[in-house]
């Protein structure tokens, strides 16, 4: 049937709507790319033009008390030792108003507080931060992040990035993918679905005419021996039982990252990439340390804490958390074959990386994670270099560990 | 009406998306040593061409048989294809075109019905295959299709008590479990189930700052990881390179686009076509800026292309073909004036 004549501005309205919604995503726009907000972007205006904030910032102090940044003069200052992209410079010292403009780290976390001149105190401690750079300095470790947490609570005690600093806090932002850090998750996992967890290596995982292959074969076992073995088939044949939404749902249960699109099933290849924390799977070290904390402390994942006086803040419970016991004591077992201590539960991982486009080698990143006591852990270190060897990695993971237990709380 | 002008702000508009395109694609490429795929390009101008001389009333005519084909497209399982959801978007909007067209108003609540059963149908393989950005894009054009029709107080009733039970079902019953705890997770803006792309995107969006940093810098900042970024995020990794001004632009060129297909909409010389090039405007429209709102992290990520910016060929030949069937009407139109 024919209309007489158009109606004039019939579509009117969703332009209208149309309209509002553009408004809306480039103030967003705006908000983001021109300043974190109102209030800093005043703070910034002010003092570029030479006119200091008219009450003085106040300090944050580590958990003893310790001083980790302050004011001199015009310049806000980062105690030696202390992490100044954590607290939120890119320097250690700062020029008047980069304090009210930072748009990260504690700076950015506290300014409330700061900016009505109170002092904050952090989780961060600051002997332990110092002795966790002294100690990679004297390994050698290049390119490297560390964090160091009490598993009880989720609070940071060290955080450190080497030739990572940057605006931003390379320790929260800059993920790799975990490798074999994965597997007690998978192994929860499949607890909680009831698939099966007992497998057979060959000494290669063969499917669909590919084939990987594994360091030595061995008969059936069950998922806490493979992870103190670092059995790569068996989590290979576990990620298969699982599926890629099993997979997907383990890794993600534990606060790591899976890339893929969320509407798009894993391919079966993806799957396997997944299994052994590869492909799509990435983490950031305090990603990491956040998920072995909940391994330690019971099963239960928080939230990372940087402000002494906040609660601990709990996301949620690990599947399969009744099963985690002989996990842990795997990995009190693979510490001891590493080399640490016997209060030490700790595993390593090698990650390939993203080949390089102007490099033939397959670049790798080294993951140590340790925790102490064993038995009932107050401490947590989670190191990754991308440049320096394991051996270097391991023996530095595991002296942090015994530094960090020291000057735990009890 | 001034057909020409809008078909000439139409062709603008494309232009200068497609350019978008081309050099966001080219940056991402650029990271990993790779080249820009020229293919889906040339197919999407084939479509556009293609599509311009199918006169829009006749698109409509064929409606059912186009959701007919796009639901056989949509119930193949193809692993990683988006074409069953690309031909969904199609076929959708042909097939309510098609109904609405031919219907007198105010409709009744039989006549809702029927619409809705419809919407319903192309939901259920969207749904069943895991395709939810392409679910809720059929869920938005079909409510701004509706929209702009006269219903009686029944049909409304019933539009509204479907919509108000409808929703909490489908949330319920219709998505996957981490569907949903990523949906739930992001209304309630807990940090931990906010997406990982989500993270890097608006740290993109951010560090361009005004004007960004500059063509082909990208390709270096190997702080800025970004999986993904020649697909849903190709606008963040831009945003990096133009800032907030490149930002602006593109939004502004979208607002070109969809003001002038929605006028080419009200002009349109048969019901069906005046509903059909609404609903391809709602399509692109509704496609754009959930995707702009993913990549500033205010909505929650699915599988949602930005037109003529992302990469993908099914994409790109559908929003082509979309745009070939308004600028069709825009001429059929002019016909129409040059014959009074």
């Amino acid at each position: 049937m024919e209309l007489a004549e158009p109606r004039r501005w019939w579509s009117g309205r969703f332009a209208a709507l149309a309209g509002a919604i553009v408004l809306v995503l480039v103030a967003r726009g705006a908000s983001l790319a021109l300043g974190p907000s109102r209030a800093a972007a005043e703070a910034s205006l002010a003092a570029e033009r030479g006119h200091r904030p008219a009450a003085p910032r106040g300090r944050i102090l580590d958990a003893h008390g310790e001083v980790l940044a302050s004011n001199r003069g015009e310049a806000r200052v980062i105690a030696d030792g202390a992490p100044a992209s954590v607290i939120g410079h890119p320097a250690r010292s700062a020029p008047a108003g980069a304090a009210e403009r930072a748009a990260t780290g504690l700076e950015q976390a506290f300014d409330a507080e700061l900016r009505k001149s109170s002092d904050v105190t952090a989780t961060l401690d600051l002997a332990l931060q110092r002795e966790a750079t002294a100690a990679l300095a004297g390994a050698g470790i290049t390119r490297a992040t560390l964090v160091a947490v009490d598993p009880r609570d989720g609070a940071i005690r060290a955080a450190l990035a080497t030739e990572d600093a940057d605006e931003t806090d390379a320790t929260r932002s800059h993920t790799l993918p975990p490798g074999g850090l994965v597997f007690p998750f998978l192994a929860l996992e499949a607890r909680s679905r009831d698939v099966p967890t007992s497998f057979v290596c060959i000494g290669a995982w063969i499917k669909e005419g590919r084939a990987r292959p594994c360091t030595h074969s061995h008969d059936r076992i069950e998922s806490a021996e493979a992870i103190e073995r670092g059995c790569a088939v068996h989590f290979l044949a576990l990620g298969d039982a699982l599926g890629g939404q099993g997979v997907t749902e383990a890794i993600r249960g534990a606060g790591l990252f899976v890339t893929a699109p969320d509407d798009a099933p894993l391919a079966r290849v993806d799957v396997e990439e997944a299994s052994l924390g590869q492909g799509s799977v990435r983490a950031s070290t305090v990603d990491v340390a956040l998920a072995y904390s909940a391994l330690a402390n019971g099963g239960t994942l928080l939230a990372a804490r940087t402000r002494a006086s906040d609660p601990a803040v709990v996301r949620r419970e690990l599947p399969g958390r009744e099963a985690r016991g002989p996990i842990v004591a795997a990995l009190a077992a693979r510490g001891v074959a590493m080399g640490g201590p016997p209060s030490v539960a700790a595993t390593f991982a090698v990650a390939e990386l993203p080949r390089r486009s102007d490099s033939d080698e397959t670049p790798r990143a080294t993951w140590f994670v340790g925790f102490a006591p064993a038995s009932s852990p107050r401490a947590l270190v989670v190191l990754v270099s991308e440049a320096s060897p394991r051996a270097a990695v391991d023996r530095a993971g595991f002296a942090l560990v015994e530094a960090s237990l020291r000057g735990a709380r009890p | 009406m001034r057909p020409h002008k809008h078909g000439t702000a139409i062709l603008l508009a494309i232009s200068g998306l497609l350019l978008v395109g081309w050099l966001a694609q080219s940056a991402v490429a650029a990271r990993s040593s790779g080249h820009v795929a020229w293919l889906p390009f040339v197919v999407g101008l084939v479509a556009l061409v293609g599509a311009a001389f199918v006169s829009p009333a006749r698109l409509v005519r064929a409606g059912p048989w186009l959701f007919g084909a796009s639901l056989v497209v949509a119930c193949v399982p193809v692993r990683y294809s988006s074409a069953g959801g690309e031909a969904m978007k199609i076929g959708a909007v042909a097939v309510l075109a098609w109904a609405l067209g031919r219907q007198d108003e105010p409709r009744d609540a039989r006549s809702a019905a029927g619409l809705l059963v419809v919407i319903v149908g192309a939901l259920v393989p969207l749904v069943a295959a895991g395709d939810l950005g392409t679910a809720a894009l059929v869920v938005l054009v079909g409510a701004t299709m509706l929209a702009h029709e006269a219903f009686t107080p029944r049909a409304k009733a019933l539009l509204a008590t479907v919509h108000l039970v409808g929703i909490p079902l489908a949330l319920r019953f219709g998505l996957h479990g981490y569907q949903r705890a990523r949906l739930l997770g992001f209304l309630a803006d807990q940090p931990e189930t906010t997406s990982y792309q989500t993270v890097h995107a608006v740290r993109l969006v951010a560090a361009g700052g005004l004007f960004g940093h500059g063509a082909g810098t990208w390709a270096h900042a190997e702080r800025y990881p970004l999986p993904g970024a020649s697909d849903a995020f190709a606008l963040a990794v831009w945003a990096y390179e133009r800032g907030f001004v490149g930002l602006v632009a593109v939004v502004a060129i979208y607002a070109v686009l969809l003001f002038a297909m929605l006028r080419a909409s009200d002009g349109a010389v048969e019901p069906g076509a005046r509903r059909i090039v609404l609903g391809g405007a709602a399509l692109l429209f509704w496609q754009a800026a959930w995707n702009a709102a993913m990549v500033l992290g205010m909505a929650p990520i699915v599988r949602m292309p930005l037109p003529f910016v992302s990469h993908g060929g099914a994409s790109l030949l559908v929003s082509s073909f979309v745009v070939g069937t308004t600028l069709a009407g825009l001429r059929d139109r002019a016909r129409e004036r040059r014959r009074a």
